[in-house]
């Protein structure tokens, strides 16, 4: 019964993801139509949003303007809270729930799989098969802020895909046409389905990165139960799910994974629930492996 | 360089919006929200494209096209302070400053037109008549919101406000 329950919750829980996307893409479509029919409830980008006259501002965007004006602004300390708080209790979940760009490119690789798909799987090969060490992570990140303090200038806003995103289709309907920036999302677009699959959610994003900085160890993830874990060693249809082609049963899951719970969804299919959600690191529970016999019988 | 270029292409002299910060902190701190275009009532905020190199994304006002009203909505919204809000009375903006080209003014030509001294908001103060008939901008009292540039009758605009500082190409 637990089992039909988990599988049931997942699921629907994927379902949600689904629909928050489609809903966060015609949110950002909806905002310039209506200030453009003088309702200014809503106004902003994924740079920065008033929702109701509650600011929020994207951590990375914060971090940037304090870096390159040495200014702590007290505007930019109150716009991070609300999504400082929902990383370090969900992670990265405005990535796999709301971003633009993720749900662009989720839709962008199952299209171009039918599209090309002996391309596909070559862009597949080239995916490392083991978690990358966080160190990659940290260092890209570091090596951007430190490219933005060099240059002396604000080169994230122009790195950040949602934002870039949102912002265009506020030129576009505000009649300001496109800019070149959206250049840089086509460019990534093109590389993630040709060259390196999904390279820059999981390695490059500034966005991403720096909610990856506020993860504890008492933040959402994904957890691996080996007791029952029964699926044959290379199998791995968890991984073979995962968008960003990470390994859940493996070290160094984060800074990468974006908990969009995919392959908690697809081990449930398989029968065997070894993978969850929980807050913290959880050790083997006895009773878990004990409800996977009793749905053998 | 450039932007010599794509002025005298366009015949646009970009101003900042109400409250900018000088240029090279401003550029610093615009994070390119768009919530200044989108809040402006009158759609006097255009967000600069490419062709305005380092600008990208930020920003601009064409005056010729639709000036500032200092209604100093934008200010208030603007998250990291680009444009600063301590800015609330018009009269105290200042986003550039108007010149008369008294060679295309019509007043200076012999011509009667009182457009930019009638329709300044700063009335009476900021462009005053000289002997009831030639308009002469106050520098010390011009805001540069560009309303003169906007009405001006000639072609081309005989007055034209510079922005206080180059903008940065």
């Amino acid at each position: 019964m637990i089992h039909v329950k988990r599988n049931k919750f997942y699921n629907k829980l994927n379902t949600y993801r689904k629909a928050v996307q489609l809903f966060s893409l015609a949110f950002l479509v909806a905002v310039p139509i209506l200030v453009v029919n003088g309702i200014y409830s809503i106004i902003g980008t994924l740079y920065s949003i008033t929702i109701f006259g509650v600011d929020i501002v994207d951590p990375a965007m914060a971090l940037q303007t304090t870096i390159l004006t040495k200014k702590l602004i007290e505007t930019l300390i109150i716009g991070i809270i609300i999504p400082v708080l929902l990383a370090v209790i969900f992670g990265k979940v405005f990535c796999s729930w709301m971003c633009p760009f993720n749900t662009l490119s989720e839709y962008w690789q199952s299209i171009a799989k039918k599209i090309f798909p002996k391309r596909a799987k070559k862009v597949k090969l080239q995916a490392l098969e083991v978690n990358p060490k966080p160190i990659l992570y940290w260092g890209i990140l570091v090596l951007l802020f430190i490219l933005t303090v060099l240059l002396d200038f604000p080169i994230i806003t122009f790195l950040s895909a949602p934002g870039i995103i949102s912002a265009e289709i506020s030129h576009y309907i505000m009649g300001m046409g496109l800019g070149l920036e959206i250049f840089v999302v086509l460019a990534i677009i093109l590389i993630e389905g040709f060259l390196f699959k999904r390279y820059w959610c999981k390695y490059v994003c500034p966005v991403g990165g720096v909610l990856s900085l506020f993860r504890t160890p008492f933040t959402l993830r994904i957890n691996h139960n080996e007791g029952s874990c029964s699926c044959a060693a290379n199998a791995e249809p968890c991984s073979k799910s995962c968008p960003l082609d990470l390994s859940p049963k493996r070290d160094n899951l984060y800074p990468y994974c974006y908990n969009c719970g995919l392959c908690i969804k697809t081990c449930e299919k398989t029968g065997f629930s070894a993978l969850s959600f929980g807050f913290g690191k959880k050790g083997i529970k006895k009773f878990e492996s004990q409800k996977v016999l009793i749905n053998k019988d | 360089m450039f932007k010599y270029w794509f002025d005298l292409l366009k015949g646009k002299s970009p101003l900042r919006p109400p409250g900018a910060l000088p240029e090279e902190e401003f550029l610093k701190r615009c994070i390119k929200c768009n919530k200044c275009a989108q809040i402006c009532p009158y759609f006097s905020i255009r967000m600069a494209h490419a062709e305005w190199g380092k600008s990208m994304g930020t920003p601009m006002i064409f005056a010729r096209d639709i000036p500032c009203y200092a209604c100093m909505k934008c200010t208030a919204v603007c998250p990291t302070g680009a444009l600063q809000n301590d800015v609330v009375k018009k009269e105290e903006v200042r986003m550039g400053i108007a010149k008369i080209d008294e060679e295309k003014c019509l007043p200076y030509n012999g011509i009667i037109c009182r457009a930019c001294f009638e329709n300044c908001p700063i009335f009476r103060e900021a462009i005053i008549l000289e002997d009831e008939f030639l308009p002469k901008v106050v520098a010390e009292k011009c805001i540069g919101c560009g309303i003169c540039e906007n009405v001006c009758p000639v072609e081309g605009s005989a007055i034209i406000v510079y922005s206080k500082e180059a903008i940065a190409v």
